[in-house]
C-alpha cells in the first residue's frame, strides 16, 4: 500500500474501512457503542444496497420494462402481465386481511422451489454419488487399473458411506416383555458410522477455523500495512 | 322517609311489600334478571367417560360462575317468571334510588347471559396398547444417550472477557509480527496436482472464447477468496478470454467488478466492459434461478447490469446455452451454492468443464464431488493455500503471498492455543473428578 499514489477518495475509503474494522474488533473488550454502530451500519447499508440491486437488476428490467415495451402488442401478455399480477398478489401477504390472496402464489413458489431442490438432489447428488461409489471398484473407470491401494481406499469409502447411513436407521422391534432395541449388528455398524461422523465434523470445524482465521489475518494485514505505509511516508 | 312506588303501575306501596297491592306483580321480579335456560339435554363434551355431569349439575355450575346475589336472583326468576308474558319479561325497572321507577335501563341481563362456564374436557388421554408399546419403545431408544452431567464450578476462575482479550491479543500480535518484521518467513506451499489439473483447463483456452465466472460469495470472505481467485483471473486475462460475470448473491455483483478491476490493476492488463467482459448481474431464486439459467441464459439475462443488451458482442454470438461456454468457474464460500451449481447446472454443461474456487470451510463437503468417478467438479482450488499453490505453479504472485507467513503462523498459534486450552481443561476436570470421588468416598 503506497499512500502517495492514493486519491482523496481512496483515502476516505481506507479510513472508513479502518474505522469500521477497529469498531468490529472492539467487541474483544465487550459489547460497546462502536461495535453496535458498525453492525447497524452494515445492516442498513446491506438493506439499501439490496433494494438498489433488486430494482436495477430485477424489478425494472424484468417487470416494468417489458410492460413499457409491450404496449399495444398482445403476443407477450402472458409473460408481461402475469408476473406483475403475481407480484401484486404476493404483496397482499403484508396485509393480514388480504393475505389469503397471496397464498396460492406462495404455495406455487414453495412447490417450485421444493421440486427443483429435490429433483436436483436426487439427479445431481444421490445418483451420481452412488454410481461413483460403485465405479471406484472398477479399475477401468478410474483409468489406473485395479490397484490394491485403490481397492482399499474404495472399500474405506464404501464402509464409511454405509455405516454413516446405518447410523441414522432408528427402526427397532419390541416383543411383549422385550423393550425396543436395535439389532446388535446394526448397533455395531452404527458405532463405526459414529466415528466417521465425528471425523467429518472435526474436519468441518477445522476448515471453518481456517476460513475465519484467513478473514482475521486479511483484516490485520490491511491495518498493519496502513500504519506501516503511514510511518514510511 | 321517601315514598316507595311500584315500578309497574307507579302506585305507592309499603316498605315491606314483596308484591304490588294494586297490580299484584312480584316486586323482586322488577330487578333485571336473566332467563336461565334449563339445559336438560346438555351433555359435557369429553373424550372419555370419566367426567359425567347431569343437567342439575350443569345449572348449578353455571350459577357458581356468577356473583351470589345475581345467582340467587336468577334462580328465583327461573322458577317464578315462566308464566309471565314475554312483554312483561322484557320490562325492566329500578327499585333503588335515584333511578327508582324508571324502566329499560342498566340492561345487565344480556351481559350476564353471555357468561357461561366452558364445557369440561378431560385431560386424560385414551392410549391403546399399541400406542403404549410405541411409547415404551421410544423411551428405551432415548435411554441410549446418557443425561448431561451438571456443570461444576471450576477451581481456577478467569473472567471470560479477560480470556477473550488475552487470546485476541496473542492472535493479533502473531499476525502483526510477520507483517512488520518479515519474520518468521514461511515457504509458500508447493504446487500440487489440483493446481496442475485446474491450470490445464485454462491453458487449453483460445483467445476471446467466452468463460462464465460466478462470484457467489459475501464480502466477509473476500480476504480468502480474492486471494485464491486472483492468480486464476490473472491467467485468464493473459489468455485474453472474454469473461461473463454473474452472481446468485446480491453482493457478488459488485464483488465481481471489484475483483476484475483489482486483477487488471495488479497484472497491468487493461480489462474493460463491454470490450473484455460483461457483468450480467444478480440472478435471484437460488437453485430455481440457476435452473432457469441452465434452461436458457439469454432469456434469464437479456441485459447486462448496465442496462445494455448483453449478447451483442462478437464473442457471445455463439452462446445460446451454458454448454456453449468454454469454461464455467464458480467462486463461493457456501456449500448450498456450490451444490446448487453442481445439481442444477452441471448436468446441462455436457463437455464444458465446471471448476470451483471455494473457501476452506466448504472443502470437506465439496471434495466428494471433485473425487467422484466421473468427476462432477472438474477442478478445485481451496482457500488461501490453494491460491498460493496455484500461484507457485503458474509463477504468478497472486494476492495470497503477502499474508501467507502471517496466516501460517496464526494457524500454528491457534492450534497451540486449542491444545493448551484442552490440556488445562482436562487437568482441571480430572482434578475435580478426584475431589468429587474423594468427597463421595
Amino acid at each position: 500500500m503506497n499512500l502517495g499514489n492514493l486519491t482523496m477518495f481512496d483515502y476516505a475509503g481506507i479510513l472508513v474501512g479502518l474505522f469500521l474494522t477497529l469498531s468490529i474488533f472492539s467487541y474483544l473488550l465487550g459489547d460497546n457503542a462502536l461495535f453496535r454502530f458498525a453492525v447497524h451500519l452494515f445492516i442498513g447499508v446491506s438493506a439499501g444496497y439490496l433494494v438498489v440491486v433488486t430494482w436495477y437488476n430485477i424489478i425494472f428490467p424484468k417487470l416494468l420494462l417489458p410492460l413499457l415495451e409491450n404496449e399495444g402488442r398482445s403476443s407477450n401478455l402472458l409473460t408481461t402481465y402475469l408476473p406483475l399480477i403475481f407480484s401484486l398478489l404476493l404483496l397482499t401477504k403484508l396485509v393480514p386481511r388480504l393475505s389469503g390472496m397471496g397464498s396460492p402464489i406462495m404455495a406455487y413458489l414453495i412447490g417450485i422451489g421444493a421440486a427443483t431442490a429435490i429433483g436436483g438432489a436426487i439427479m445431481g447428488t444421490l445418483f451420481p454419488q452412488i454410481i461413483s461409489t460403485i465405479n471406484l471398484f472398477d479399475g477401468q473407470n478410474n483409468g489406473q487399473g485395479l490397484i490394491w491401494y485403490l481397492v482399499l481406499e474404495s472399500s474405506f469409502i464404501l464402509i464409511g458411506t454405509l455405516s454413516t447411513l446405518i447410523y441414522f436407521h432408528f427402526g427397532a422391534r419390541s416383543g411383549a416383555n422385550d423393550p425396543g432395541k436395535r439389532a446388535v449388528w446394526i448397533e455395531s455398524i452404527a458405532g463405526v458410522g459414529k466415528i466417521f461422523i465425528a471425523i467429518t465434523f472435526g474436519a468441518i470445524f477445522a476448515n471453518v477455523l481456517i476460513a475465519s482465521l484467513t478473514a482475521f489475518v486479511e483484516r490485520w494485514n490491511f491495518i498493519g500495512h496502513f500504519f506501516l505505509s503511514l510511518f514510511q511516508s | 322517609m321517601e315514598e316507595r312506588l311500584c315500578p309497574y303501575c307507579g302506585k305507592p306501596i309499603g316498605p315491606d311489600d314483596t308484591s304490588c297491592p294494586f297490580c299484584q306483580k312480584e316486586l323482586i321480579a322488577a330487578i333485571p334478571s336473566p332467563t336461565v335456560e334449563k339445559k336438560q339435554d346438555a351433555q359435557p363434551t369429553s373424550i372419555d367417560n370419566d367426567v359425567q355431569t347431569d343437567s342439575h349439575q350443569d345449572i348449578s355450575k353455571e350459577n357458581d360462575a356468577k356473583p351470589d346475589s345475581i345467582s340467587a336472583s336468577e334462580t328465583t326468576n327461573a322458577t317464578q317468571s315462566e308464566d309471565k308474558s314475554s312483554e312483561e319479561k322484557n320490562k325492566r325497572g329500578e327499585i333503588i334510588k335515584p333511578l327508582n321507577g324508571l324502566e329499560d335501563i342498566l340492561p345487565i341481563q344480556p351481559v350476564i347471559d353471555t357468561i357461561t362456564k366452558p364445557n369440561p374436557y378431560s385431560i386424560k388421554v385414551n392410549i391403546t396398547p399399541s400406542e403404549q408399546k410405541n411409547i415404551q419403545l421410544l423411551q428405551e431408544l432415548s435411554k441410549d444417550s446418557p443425561p448431561a452431567r451438571p456443570g461444576r464450578k471450576s477451581k481456577i476462575f478467569i473472567p471470560k472477557h479477560i480470556l477473550q482479550i488475552l487470546i485476541g491479543t496473542i492472535l493479533i500480535l502473531t499476525i502483526i509480527w510477520p507483517i512488520l518484521f518479515d519474520k518468521p518467513s514461511f515457504p509458500l506451499p508447493e504446487a500440487n496436482i489440483n493446481s496442475s489439473a485446474f491450470s490445464q483447463y485454462i491453458l487449453s483456452l483460445q483467445n476471446n472464447v467466452p468463460v462464465l465466472i460466478a462470484f457467489d460469495y459475501n464480502p466477509g470472505y473476500s480476504g480468502e477468496l480474492d486471494a485464491a481467485s486472483l492468480p486464476i483471473l490473472e491467467q485468464l486475462m493473459q489468455r485474453d478470454v472474454y469473461l461473463i460475470l454473474l452472481s446468485t448473491s446480491p453482493s457478488g455483483v459488485i464483488q465481481a467488478e471489484r475483483v476484475i478491476n483489482k486483477t487488471s490493476e495488479m497484472a497491468s492488463i487493461p480489462y474493460s466492459s463491454p470490450a473484455n467482459y460483461v457483468n450480467l448481474g444478480y440472478i435471484p431464486g437460488g437453485a430455481t434461478g440457476l435452473n432457469s439459467l441452465a434452461a436458457g441464459i439469454r432469456t434469464t439475462f437479456p441485459q447486462s447490469i448496465n442496462g445494455e443488451p448483453a449478447w451483442q458482442m462478437q464473442q457471445l454470438q455463439n452462446v445460446h446455452s451454458v454448454a456453449d461456454f468454454q469454461l464455467v468457474i464458480v467462486v463461493t464460500e457456501s456449500v448450498e451454492t456450490a451444490r446448487a451449481w453442481i445439481e442444477q447446472v452441471r448436468p446441462l454443461l455436457r463437455d464444458t468443464p465446471l471448476l470451483m474456487i471455494v473457501s476452506s470451510q466448504v472443502e470437506p463437503l465439496i471434495t466428494p464431488y471433485y473425487e467422484a468417478v466421473p468427476r462432477q467438479v472438474d477442478g478445485l482450488i481451496v482457500g488461501i493455500a490453494g491460491g498460493s499453490s496455484y500461484g507457485v505453479f503458474t509463477g504468478q504472485s497472486g494476492g495470497s503471498n503477502e499474508i501467507w507467513s502471517a496466516f501460517s503462523l496464526s494457524i500454528l498459534v491457534a492450534v497451540a492455543l486449542i491444545l493448551i486450552g484442552s490440556f488445562i481443561n482436562a487437568t482441571i476436570s480430572s482434578s475435580e473428578q478426584d475431589d468429587h470421588d474423594r468427597g463421595n468416598g
